[in-house]
This record gives structure tokens, sequence and C-alpha cells, in this order.
């Protein structure tokens, strides 16, 4: 059976693994679910067994729907084998067998039947060519509560830069999360069905606030033979702030609050991105904000990754709750509300819900709210 | 008569709602993906049985406690229902300490993961054991301090792992082995009881409660939580390699700074094979002899002076000083020698006795097993290294591997079994301990009693004592199985 079940790529890097240990510490859905089968060297485990005898164990599917795909594993492999995406292969694998468990179904049906949020969040224009070449990317599947505070952040700072604002209204459908959850036909056909309207709209410039949607566009679209249109530029929102002329933050938006970068999975491990999002913080908060321990590549993952938050919500809060527990005793010593600034639209959307559904004393803002100055707890706030 | 597989099939679905009634939903496993994943850990024979598709010794049931009162509840219920219980903590045990060979429940124990206190005066910390060492660590640094046990496991073995079993890391010759460094466990006794041992390990309060539980591998207790001491982080710290003509020289070289009560962090000697293989392959280092690191640390003017009196006494033994450079090389790449790709691997056979002995006896010990092991088949090699070392002896990390072993895994496991018993024997007819720092688990369980002599009925007294219907990990540690392996 051997190559039979998986592709070869993915079988090599499973065959590579030889269930060392050094990656245990840092996976993060086996730290929060303490089972396992749910770190790295029990997906190796059961992966083995899938490619050697081309069978699985009951329950081994939802197993593997356990991974967050935060890449911490990579990181820190000392054979550099990409485990994340071998898992990844093997989710398709499961999706063409008809093998997926029945939550990860439910969880493509909600993608695919998403309809945009930006409806909820008032006030927003959609793509208009006449207004120019730039335009905006909340990030697709957010919710109502996340996108409005951020569609407005994006739009405020445009207009201060004296930049039009126009938000891209075919967000719907994630390709990423259609991806993460096994299902490549759809996302690759999704990919497709966004790329003709890009480029039917006349987009020059498409500036992004989602990392995971950053990395799908620059990483994965090539992997999936997708070719990104030369005549469009695309931009991390991180990459365009780091070009405005930012002011810091008022002590009054400052009072009470300590802040923490959030270093998120797709920006930091799959991107390479620190240094970007750290200059801007910089100027916006010079000197009063904090790294947590581990930061970097070696972050924390939040928990919105790999479609968690649709199909292992107990992992994905878990995952948060570790992020507060951290940024609490972070903040400890300063006597003042922590509040974690990220640059990714879905950990920020998510870690909102988890902070809310948990009632963790800390605040959570997108580093494009915190640019415009966007501070009040409503999120109504405007920069002075 | 004890049995994982329960008499009614009735029972189970009662069994499972009790269990998980303790522990709730997401603490209670018992699909196969699970269980499967406690069937393997770091022992070489369950990984050929895993590779060959060979029957595993799975659990039925993997429980999650969060409390040392969850851990309770499940033993009260093991013990009503007559079920084996394996504690669980990172699966990186080589000897197959953690193997639920009669089924039954494993109990997974890193949910257990808190810090529980800092006494920053005392410098002590206390934790719930099943935290990952390295993120206990971690935690310790971030203020300073460290608990200065650095095994090669460190990232996947839990504070009690490294209880249960004894372990040690690579500044032990300094700190100590972990049960130098225990102060005090909270320990659930196999039928329900929470105890907590006596808070100091100094005292003349009678035997040491504290000691009977490290080492005990899951067979008289769970050990829940643990008060370990800290240290701050030393002012110095340094490294410095040598070499010597030969393994002999190197032995009295090490065993003079110890005698002389130098105190080093570290002293790693390598035998010629090592040296020439191992050390040169990790290391880049290409030498013949015997190679050694040693290292100091703590304030600056002792550190000073240890290095200057060790340079004396090397000199006078003949050593050439190959500078501070690839003892720095060695602290920063301790742990490549343990993950790929230096590390052994299947198809390899391979073994680590990892023998203590007095300083007498150290050398006899590794020339009677070197002998023994290589004279069973000229496939077989045997090197070592000795990397813990006290004032009284040191131990031996020696190491057989067998480059192409049968591919019948029945004849691989025969053959692999083989070496273990006549390099066994062969230490402890020269006056070898059989094990330092791994633990006895499946792998050393047949010497025991050899190894202890009318001793051993002490043990097995106290097993049966605290564990009446021995249901705490059957088999392990010399102690009988209940009913026959899996």
């Amino acid at each position: 059976m051997r190559g039979d079940t998986v592709s070869d790529v993915a079988r090599l890097i499973v065959e590579d693994c030889r269930f060392c240990p050094m990656c245990r510490d840092v996976c993060t859905s086996g730290v929060v679910t303490g089972l396992e089968s749910n770190t790295s060297r029990g997906y190796a485990l059961l992966a083995d067994r899938w490619y050697t005898r081309g069978v699985l164990p009951e329950g081994g599917a939802d197993a593997f729907y356990a991974c967050m795909q935060c890449g911490l594993c990579k990181a820190t492999c000392v054979s550099d084998r990409d485990l994340p995406d071998a898992i990844l292969t093997l989710r398709s694998e499961f999706v063409e067998r008809h093998m997926q468990p029945r939550n990860v179904r439910e969880a493509r049906a909600k993608v695919m039947s998403a309809q945009t949020a930006l409806n909820g969040a008032s006030g927003i224009s959609p793509y208009r060519p006449e207004l120019g070449g730039i335009t905006f990317a909340a990030g697709g599947l957010l919710t109502p509560e996340g996108i409005g505070p951020l569609v407005k952040a994006l739009r405020a700072l445009a207009e201060k830069h004296d930049q039009p604002f126009s938000v891209l209204e075919s967000e719907i459908v994630c390709e990423h999360m259609l991806f993460d959850l096994g299902y490549r036909d759809d996302a690759v056909a999704a990919a497709g069905r966004f790329l003709k309207r890009l480029q039917e709209s006349g987009v020059k410039t498409l500036i992004t606030a989602c990392s995971q949607c950053y990395d799908m566009y620059v990483r994965r679209y090539p992997q999936w033979g997708i070719t990104w249109p030369e005549d469009v530029e695309i931009i991390h929102l991180v990459m365009w702030l780091e070009k405005l002329s930012l002011t810091p933050l008022p002590d009054a938006a400052a009072t009470g609050r300590i802040w923490l970068y959030h270093d998120d999975a797709s920006l930091a491990r799959w991107s390479v991105m620190h240094d970007t999002p750290r200059a801007v913080l910089d100027r916006l908060l010079p000197g009063r904000w904090l790294e947590f321990p581990l930061n970097r590549e070696r972050a924390y993952a939040c928990g919105a990754t790999g479609a968690m938050p649709l199909v292992r919500k107990d992992i994905a809060m878990g995952a948060a709750e570790r992020l507060f527990d951290a940024a609490l005793e972070t903040a400890a010593a300063h006597e003042a509300t922590p509040c974690i600034v990220t640059a990714c639209a879905r950990c920020s959307d998510h870690l909102d819900a988890a902070r809310k559904a948990l009632a963790a004393p800390v605040e959570v803002r997108h580093l494009a709210e915190l640019a415009a100055g966007m501070m009040t707890t409503d999120a109504e706030g405007v920069a002075p | 008569m004890m049995n994982a597989n329960l008499p009614h099939t009735y029972l189970q679905p009662i069994l499972e709602a009790e269990l998980e009634s303790v522990v709730g939903p997401d603490g209670f496993r018992s699909v196969d993906a699970d269980c499967l994943c406690y069937s393997v850990d770091y022992y070489w024979v369950p990984r050929v049985w895993f590779d060959r598709d060979m029957p595993m010794p799975k659990p039925q049931w993997v429980v999650m406690p969060r409390t040392a009162q969850q851990v309770a509840d499940v033993l009260r219920i093991a013990n009503r229902y007559k079920l084996p219980v394996v504690p669980w903590g990172g699966g990186s045990g080589s000897q197959g300490g953690a193997l639920p060979v009669q089924g039954g429940i494993v109990l997974d124990m890193k949910r257990m993961n808190s810090i529980v206190h800092f006494d920053e005066k005392s410098l002590t910390v206390t934790a719930q054991t099943g935290i990952i060492q390295q993120d206990l660590e971690t935690w310790l640094q971030q203020r300073d301090c460290s608990m200065m046990h650095f095994a090669a496991s460190i990232r996947s073995a839990t504070l009690g792992g490294f209880l249960a079993h004894r372990g040690t890391g690579v500044l032990s010759t300094r700190y100590g082995k972990i049960e130098d460094m225990v102060l005090s466990l909270e320990v659930v006794l196999p039928t329900g009881e929470i105890i907590r041992t006596a808070p100091v390990p100094r005292h003349a309060a009678g035997p040491d409660l504290t000691q009977l539980f490290v080492g005990s591998e899951g067979t008289l207790g769970v050990i829940t939580e643990a008060t370990m001491k800290i240290h701050p982080q030393p002012e110095a710290r340094h490294f410095r390699a040598y070499l010597f003509d030969n393994l002999s020289i190197g032995l009295e070289a090490g065993r003079r700074l110890m005698v002389d009560r130098l105190y080093p962090s570290t002293i790693r000697l390598y035998d010629a094979i090592e040296t020439q293989k191992v050390v040169k392959r990790v290391l880049g280092l290409d030498v013949d002899g015997a190679y050694m690191v040693v290292g100091y640390e703590g304030h600056q003017v002792p550190v000073e002076f240890a290095l200057k009196r060790t340079h004396e006494i090397f000199t006078e033994l003949g050593a050439q000083d190959l500078g501070e450079e690839p003892g720095w090389h060695w602290w920063e790449h301790q742990l490549d020698f343990y993950y790929p790709p230096h590390t052994l691997d299947l198809p390899e056979a391979f073994g680590t006795m990892d023998t203590v002995a007095t300083y007498d006896k150290i050398e006899g010990v590794y020339l009677a097993m070197k002998e023994a092991v290589e004279a069973i088949s000229p496939d077989i090699i045997f090197m070592a290294h000795f990397s813990h070392w006290y004032e009284w002896g040191c131990m031996m990390y020696d190491r057989f591997v067998i480059k192409e072993p049968p591919e019948d895994a029945a004849e691989a496991v025969r053959l692999y079994n083989r070496v273990w018993h006549i390099g066994i024997e062969a230490a402890l007819k020269a006056g070898g301990m059989i094990n330092e720092h791994h633990g006895i688990g499946l792998k050393l369980a047949p010497f025991m009693e050899k190894q202890y002599g009318p001793a051993f009925k002490v043990l097995l007294e106290l097993k049966k004592a605290l564990d009446p219907n021995g249901i705490m990990n059957p088999g392990k540690l010399g102690f009988p199985f209940t009913t026959r392996p899996f």
C-alpha cells in the first residue's frame, strides 16, 4: 500500500518523522487537549498507519482535524519536516474518499453558503473602480462583529491618508478555510472565481488585513497552480501601514492599557514577517508595548487557523484562553489591562469572540484599529 | 482475576459513564485512534512492533484528569473493577515503563500542568506533574531561575515522568538528579487516598516517603504534584574540551576532579569509539583518543579557580587542551545527538544500558560489558560515554548498535533481548548497578530480583500493601503481571 494512499511528498514527510519528541511541547492542539492523538507525534503515528497499511483506526480522521495548522511543529522540527502540510494532504485524501467527519462536511456547507458579513457593517463602499486602483480586503468569512470595526478602521486610515477607500465585495467564500478542511477542488475553484472578479474589476493593488489571505495569495495559490495576475499588487496591511506617516497614540488612549503584539501563525511562521508589524507598533506605541515571552516564529497560536473555530471550537477556544493567560501573566507587573494587538483579521475576529465567551479581562485590537486610533471599547472612537 | 476485558459487556458502558463523570466528556476517550497513540513510547521493541504491524499493547480507555481528586476517583473505580491503570506523561521513556501491556486505563497526566506555587525566598517551585519539563523550565527562566534539569527529552517528558523513573540532565554532576531536586510530593495512592510527603527532604522523622515514590514508575501510586528545588542563573558558565590518550586516563581525570571536590557542572568523557564515530559525526571534531568536555558554573571566582585546577590536573595526566570552543560547541549542540539525523533509528537495533558503579569498579564494568556484548556477534558495536559523575563513582551511558538486525521482527526482538541479558548480566557480575536514569520499565524488570537479592522482598511487600489489587502499572519494575500480558 505504500505510496497508494497519500501523495509522495506527504508520505515522505511522515516517513521522515521518527516520532522524536522535539515538537511535543509546542504543539498547540496537543497542549490544549492533552491527548496524544492530538500531538504532532500522534498525527505522525496515525499517518504512518494510513500510508503503510492503508487503514486508519476508528476516529483517525477526527484526530487529524484537531491539528490547528499553527506551524509550530515545523518551526521546531530538527529535520525541517512540514508535518502540517502532510496533514492537509491527508485531509484532502479523506475528503476524496468521503471519510471526512460529519462536522467537516457541515463546516464546508457553512463556508460555501456564507453570505458576506459586509452587509452587516454600515457605511461600506463596495469596490468602485472610479475611486482608483487600490482596494482593501478585510478577509472572508469574518463575523459582522469582527468585520465592522475593521472596515471602519481601514476606511478611517484611507481617508486620513487621502487614499480612495473601497473594499472587495467578492469576499464571501474563504478558500483558505476550504483548503484547510481538505476541500482542495472547492478551494481552487473559489480562488479562480475570486481572481476572475478581481481582474474584471480593474483592481491594481489589493491591501489585505488578513494574514491567512495574504499567505494564501502568496504561498498557496502558486501551490495550487494558480498564477496571481502580474498587474495586481498584493500587500499585507502592515506593509502599507509601514509606509504611512503614523503618529503615536495619544496618552488618553494608553491609560490603563498595556499592549502585547501577537504574532499570528500565518504572518510569523508561513510568511516569516516579524519586523514590519513591530516597526508599525514602535511608531504607534513607542516604548509602550510588550512582547509575549514566546514570540516571532515560536509564538503561541490563538486558535483561528486550520478551520478550528468551525470544526473544533473547543480547541480554538482553548488556544485563545492560553494566549489570554499568557497576556495576563506578561502584563501582570504593569497593573493595566492587557490589549492584544494582531495584524490578522481572522485572529482579531476569533480572539474577540473568545474574549467575550470566556469573559477574559483582556482587549483585542487589529493593528489597523490601532493605527486608525480606534481605541474605545466599542470600537467607535476615531483618531483625533 | 484482574482482566481489562470486563466479564459482561453491559458493565462497559457503566464503567465508561463512571469514568466520564469523573473527568468530564473532554477528559475521556475510548476510540481506537486515541488509544493507539499510547501503544508506543521510545522503547525500541514497541517501535519495531509498530513498524512491522504487530499487535500493540493498547489501553481500552484514556482518562485525562485535571486534579489529584480526579486521579483518586479514577483509581477507586479501577480498584472496584480491578482494572490496570498506567500513568502516562510525555511518552519518551525508553524502557517501556508507560506501555499498557495489560490494557485497561491509561491515565494521561498532561492536563495536570499548572504551576501551583513559586517561592522566590526559598527558591522552590511547586507544579502539577503533568507539566512538560521544557514548559516549566521556560517559565522559570522568565524569572531568571532554572531547575537545571536539562535532559535530552526535556521537550517531551513531564516532570512526573522524570520523577517516576529517576531522570537526570546534562548538568547533574553539579545540580544532581531529579531525586536530588525534589523536596516534597503529593501522591495519590492506588486505593485512592491523597497523601503529602514531608515538606522538606532533610529531617529525622523516620524514613523518607518522598524517595519511596520517586522512581516507583507508577507502580505504587500516582505522583500528582511536586515541590522542586530551583536555582538562580549562574554568574559564570564555562566549558572546555580535552583529549586523553585513552579511556582509562580519562576516567582517572574525571575521578580526580570529583574527589578533589571541584564540583564541575558536567563531565562528559567519550570512549575511543564514540570519540571517533559520534563526536566526529555530531560535533564535527576529528580526533582519536578519549574526548572530554568539562564545565563549571556559579560565581566567577570559584569557577576560575576550578578551571585552573582542572587544567593542572589534566596536564599532569598528559591531556591535550582543545580549548573552550569545542566545549561550547558541545553545550550548544548537546541535543543533536538524540534527534534526527544523528539519533539511532530503525531499522538498526540499539539500546542504552546506562550503568553506574563506584570508581574502583567502573572501568571493569565497561570492559566486562564490552567484551560480553561484542562476543555475541561481530556485527554488534558497543560504545560508551561517561556523563554523570559523583563523589564516589560515575555513570556509563553505554550503548549497543546492531546495524543490520534480522528482518523478521520476532528474530530481531529475540536478538535484542539476548544482548540486553548478556550485557546486564556482565554489568551485575562486575559490580555495576543495572540502571542510572532511564528506569526499569518492562525492559529491565527481569533483573530486579537479581539486582536487589533478598531486599527485593521489601519492595514486593510494599507493593502488596499499597496496591492490594495490583492495578498500578502491572509488570513494571519487576513487580508481577496480574494476568498474562497482552
